[in-house]
């Protein structure tokens, strides 16, 4: 599969790196201890050492490195047993102190790689440069006033982990299996909830176009895209932008843009510093953060089985297919949910079970959430273990499947029990060869008319006689028990 | 009749316990102190009215028998500790109008020990000077005099001029004072006072305003030893609000203090008397006898890292101060000056703002960490830190405590134009060293040079060897026999 | 090593404060003489050293993920030169 785009004078290769800013699940910040919660009231989440005031100093909450920790192990990186906090020095107004601390010269994570999947069968792998932590800027509002913008400092400070790849993607669609994985990951490790929405997850993307052989082109950034599709469309739009510019032998500007959804571009910023010398230094209000063996094998030990493992292990110890695999492991819930299912089924062949129960899950009960409006799995209208229930009764050919999506629609609308289900509307399979042969002989009988054109060769009305016996037995018939009695009663 | 303004706080703790004085008297004193000697401007926003409220609550603590340490004595913060509800300015223009709604931890910790605040202290503004001529609202004046000229006024030492000169003029007990090169011992020194820079750590930093993170520290003024221990006893300690401070049990340096200096070693670095006027090196010759005298062995030892000191130090407090001082800028607290964008607002205010040594650190600060600069700059200084804190490590293995002058020079003049800044900044010669190192540095009065002027003599220890400064502080005060400036 | 009077103008840019024609040249003769005596330490040799070697001897304080409860939202504007809607206000911003 080649990457590369066709221009005039022949063919580029686009190079991707992705910084991600994954903002860290605590409760307070970084350095203070104000509180974290989205939407607050402007500037009423905010300390004197988030406002920057004289003389206030930074402490850090040791949860926000405990979950760097975590998620530098997640990311198969190696944690730093002493990094350095830095100042990044610049002036902007929602940046009270006049620098963010942050981590440049010495960070807690260093390297790292996850795998993609470019498809059903092939994987890449993708280089993690490094991870480390930072505080959040504050917000500046400009739309309330001709003259005046308007500063709310409830972000500010706010624990962010930055995590930055190598530039080794070469397409939108890899870009985006990439974001997915990284937010699937710290999703699994509770590190970050990577809702894009509130902005705990955001991406910066820097797009370069060259030929291929040839030195990296200049790079344009794109800052803070909030989606899955937007990382795409920027990206796609970038790619036409670069190759017009280089196909007529223009030279791309280092510089940063923004994504416009409504418009689907991008579009340059007006430069912050025109020389952007940050002038990184230690920050002195801080020591060098020591981490000791205990400390990093406690996180090692709290760490879960992360997607890549659980897919693998649904694949070769339950037997899914790498799609359904994948489906189901998206979203941890999800995973420990079918498992519970799954755990709580009577069946002894749970390879089969385990196929039917995913199936349940992630076409009719997804789809009946769809429908009704239900966004978590915890709030579906019955008991989780009733879909092993339901499973167990067609496994166990007490019902058909047919029968079965009958009753799943009564569980969605009861909460009832299945067995208690079944019983009540007596939807029992029949799985009496005598009681089917006795219908089969009826329904042959008065049906001399096509048992006489499908002895002649017309084969298809075999599905006419199963629909008769399935009509006369109200669905109730064992489909498997009707085609063996009745093969043999046409023989 | 006692003049309550001549009195020691140990005096006059033992007096109020006793019942002899009131609060309210000793207060009252120190109140019209401060108004009669307005002119050495070593107050920048007086709280008599509060300080006199306060002694009164005082007085009821000692007739109930729950008065606390330092209940009802008056003392005064330099005006760069954040006072809650009182008018912080840090001697800048950019802070006229700043109060804080929180307190710094070492005021905090002595206000709840009964100390009556009775004013915020005039300095070199955001701490940068070594003779508090560079404050936004005037030179504080020493009440020393010279012999040679008793109507030059002279310096009294910065950045702490305030609260050196309000110690020595008895105005009030005691003082607060911050030292990032030398700022308490080197004023201390021009005052004929006792200062002490405590070990790096030892106080928080909380509400104090920065200057050098990594250098400043804050510690009590007075006009004894004993006084000195007694306030930093209290004012020092961990506190979780600031990163680098230290969780060391503080011990009762006052009621510690032991002369007994039998069999103590005593160094004095050669490098140290190099060039020295010859008023001081008398002086250190005096302080070696002394000290010899009690039965401390002294000997020659060398600090070849010395000439290092100031060069790093000059990179590194203007480093971090441009960083520091980032935050003033118009937006969210401080004077504002009008500007049609917000970077024309920032440099406007600042222009306005700050005052011409601070502007030139903060431009040498941010050159020094400038790209392209930054190694050659900055990460070499703190390398050469590492090396001179090596230097006193090896030392300390040898000796217990280093003998060294102060000051190269007394007071100078307040006028003298000193046209070349690394002049002014030699001032911090001997003292400079100990910030760098993080260890604990005391200067004590301990004669006078050929004008007339006070000279001090400083001890420095390793970390954390307060107790042992005071108690050779102790020595040298006996012997010495200081006269201070009488009422 | 002399500062040009472009390095100065940079340097005065970087640090958000004005400068007059005057005050560019001052400043350029005081932080050159400045940098001219700091680079006596040209010579010294630290190469030894590295920075991550420096770990002091006491661990770093840190705190718990607690969150405050306290809002001291007029507190933080009580100094403000400007403020609406409970928020800093400044000259507007194009970003």
């Amino acid at each position: 599969m080649s990457n590369l785009i066709k221009g005039r004078s022949g063919l580029w290769e686009v190079v991707i790196g992705l910084e991600i800013h994954a903002q860290v699940s605590s409760k307070a910040k970084l350095f203070s201890n104000s509180a974290t919660t989205f939407a607050a009231d402007p500037n009423t989440q905010v300390s004197f050492v988030d406002a920057g005031m004289p003389g206030m100093l930074p402490v850090i909450n040791s949860y926000c490195v405990d979950q760097a920790i975590k998620s530098g192990l997640g990311l198969n990186g190696k944690i730093e047993k002493v990094s350095i906090f830095d100042r990044k020095n610049y002036f902007y107004a929602d940046l009270p102190t006049g620098y963010q601390i942050s981590q440049f010269y010495h960070p807690i994570v260093t390297g790292g790689y996850i795998d993609i999947d470019l498809d059903e069968k092939t994987t890449k792998r993708i280089n993690i440069t490094r991870l480390h932590m930072e505080q959040d800027a504050g917000k500046s509002t400009h739309d309330l006033s001709p003259t005046e913008s308007f500063i709310d400092l409830n972000r500010a400070g706010i624990a962010l982990m930055e995590i930055v790849s190598e530039p080794e993607m070469h397409s939108a669609k890899e870009a985006q299996e990439y974001v997915k994985k990284i937010r699937s990951i710290l999703r699994y490790l509770g590190t970050c909830d990577g809702n894009m929405d509130e902005g705990s997850f955001r991406i910066d993307v820097n797009v370069s176009l060259h030929k291929p052989d040839t030195p990296f082109g200049d790079r344009a950034e794109i800052k803070n895209i909030n989606s899955v599709k937007f990382v795409g469309q920027a990206i796609e739009y970038e790619i036409v932008r670069q190759l017009g510019i280089l196909e007529d032998g223009g030279s791309i500007a280092q510089e940063t843009r923004l994504f416009d959804p409504a418009k689907g571009e991008t579009r340059s910023m007006r430069s912050k510093e025109s020389a952007h010398d940050y002038r990184y230094f230690p920050d002195p209000d801080l020591k060098p953060l020591i981490l000791t063996d205990e400390r990093i094998e406690k996180a090692r030990s709290e760490m879960v089985e992360l997607p890549d493992a659980k897919k693998a292990r649904f694949m070769t110890d339950l037997g899914l297919t790498a799609y359904d695999a994948d489906v189901l492991v998206v979203e941890k819930e999800t995973a420990d949910f079918y498992e519970n299912i799954l755990a709580s089924s009577q069946s002894k062949d749970k390879k089969l079970v385990a196929k039917q129960i995913a199936n349940w899950l992630t076409s009719e009960v997804f789809g009946a959430m769809n429908r009704s409006g239900i966004s978590e799995l915890e709030n579906i209208p019955f008991k989780a273990e009733y879909l092993a229930e339901l499973v167990d009764l067609i496994v166990g050919d007490t019902i058909s499947g047919k029968i079965a999506k009958d009753v799943f629609a009564k569980m969605w609308e009861t909460g009832d029990n299945p067995n208690i289900i079944v019983e009540k509307q007596g939807l029992k399979q029949v799985s009496d060869p005598k009681e089917i042969e006795n219908v089969v002989a009826n329904v042959l009988e008065r049906s001399a008319k096509q048992l006489e054109q499908y002895k002649a060769g017309k084969e298809t009305l075999f599905g006419f006689f199963v629909g008769q016996v399935m009509k006369d037995m109200k669905g109730k018939a064992n489909p498997g028990l009707v085609n063996e009695v009745l093969k043999k009663a046409l023989s | 009749m006692t003049i309550l303004t001549q009195l020691t706080i140990s005096k006059a703790k033992a007096l109020l316990t006793k019942g002899e004085i009131s609060s309210k008297d000793l207060v009252q004193a120190h109140v019209d102190a401060m108004e009669l000697k307005k002119d050495l401007n070593a107050f920048l926003t007086p709280c008599s009215d509060d300080a006199l409220k306060k002694a009164e609550r005082s007085d009821t603590m000692y007739k109930n028998k729950t008065a606390r340490a330092l209940e009802g004595i008056p003392l005064a913060y330099k005006d760069n500790f954040c006072t809650k509800n009182v008018r912080t300015t840090c001697g800048s223009k950019i802070l006229a109008n700043f109060v804080p709604p929180y307190e710094a931890t070492v005021t905090d910790n002595l206000n709840n020990q009964g100390a009556i605040n009775l004013g915020k202290l005039n300095m070199d503004e955001f701490a940068m000077g070594s003779g508090n001529i560079h404050s936004a609202y005037g030179p504080v004046t020493n009440p020393w005099k010279s012999k040679e000229d008793p109507s030059k006024k002279l310096v009294p030492g910065g950045s702490s001029g305030g609260s050196a000169a309000s110690v020595s003029a008895h105005i009030t007990m005691g003082a607060l004072g911050s030292d990032t090169g030398g700022s308490i011992r080197q004023p201390a020194s021009f005052c004929g006072i006792v200062g002490i820079k405590p070990t790096y750590g030892l106080c928080s930093r909380y509400g104090m305003i920065a200057f050098a993170s990594s250098l400043d520290q804050a510690g009590p003024l007075a006009r004894t030893v004993e006084d000195t221990a007694l306030i930093l006893q209290h004012m020092a300690g961990f506190d979780p609000k600031d990163a680098t401070s230290i969780d060391i049990k503080i011990p009762e340096y006052a009621k510690n203090i032991n002369k007994n200096i039998k069999g103590l070693k005593v160094g004095v670095p050669i490098e140290y008397l190099e060039g020295l006027h010859p008023d001081g090196q008398e002086l250190v010759q005096k302080g070696i006898e002394w000290l010899k005298a009690e039965g401390a062995e002294v000997k020659e030892i060398s600090l070849k890292t010395t000439s290092l000191a100031l060069p790093a130090y000059y990179i590194i407090a203007p480093a971090e101060a441009s960083s520091n001082l980032a935050r003033f800028d118009g937006a969210r607290y401080g004077e504002r000056v009008k500007g049609d964008s917000l970077d024309e607002m920032y440099a406007n205010t600042r222009e306005e703002g700050f005052g011409k040594e601070v502007k030139r650190r903060i431009m040498i600060g941010t050159y020094v960490l400038s790209a392209g600069y930054y190694d050659a700059f900055y990460t070499k200084a703190l390398k050469i830190k590492h090396l001179i804190t090596e230097d006193f490590n090896k030392a300390f293995h040898d000796v217990d405590v280093l003998l060294t002058p102060t000051t190269p020079t007394a007071a100078f003049g307040i006028d003298e134009k000193i046209t070349d800044p690394v002049t002014m900044y030699l001032n911090d010669v001997y003292t400079a060293t100990a910030n760098l190192a993080g260890i604990p540095g005391i200067s004590v009065p301990a004669g006078l040079d050929h004008n007339g002027l006070p000279l001090g003599l400083q001890l420095l220890g390793p970390r954390f060897s307060e107790q042992s400064l005071f108690n050779i502080a102790s020595v040298i005060e006996d012997a010495a026999q200081f006269k201070g400036l009488e009422d | 090593m002399k500062l040009t009077e472009a390095e100065i103008k940079r340097v005065a840019q970087l640090a958000r404060i004005n400068l007059s024609q005057e005050e560019v040249i001052s400043h350029g003769q005081e932080i050159t003489n400045i940098l001219t005596w700091i680079e006596q330490l040209n010579d010294i040799d630290v190469s030894h050293i590295c920075l991550t070697d420096l770990v002091p001897q006491e661990t770093m304080v840190e705190r718990p993920d607690t969150p405050s409860t306290v809002n001291l939202v007029d507190s933080i504007l009580k100094n403000a030169p400007k403020s609406s809607f409970n928020m800093f206000s400044v000259p507007k911003m194009v970003e």
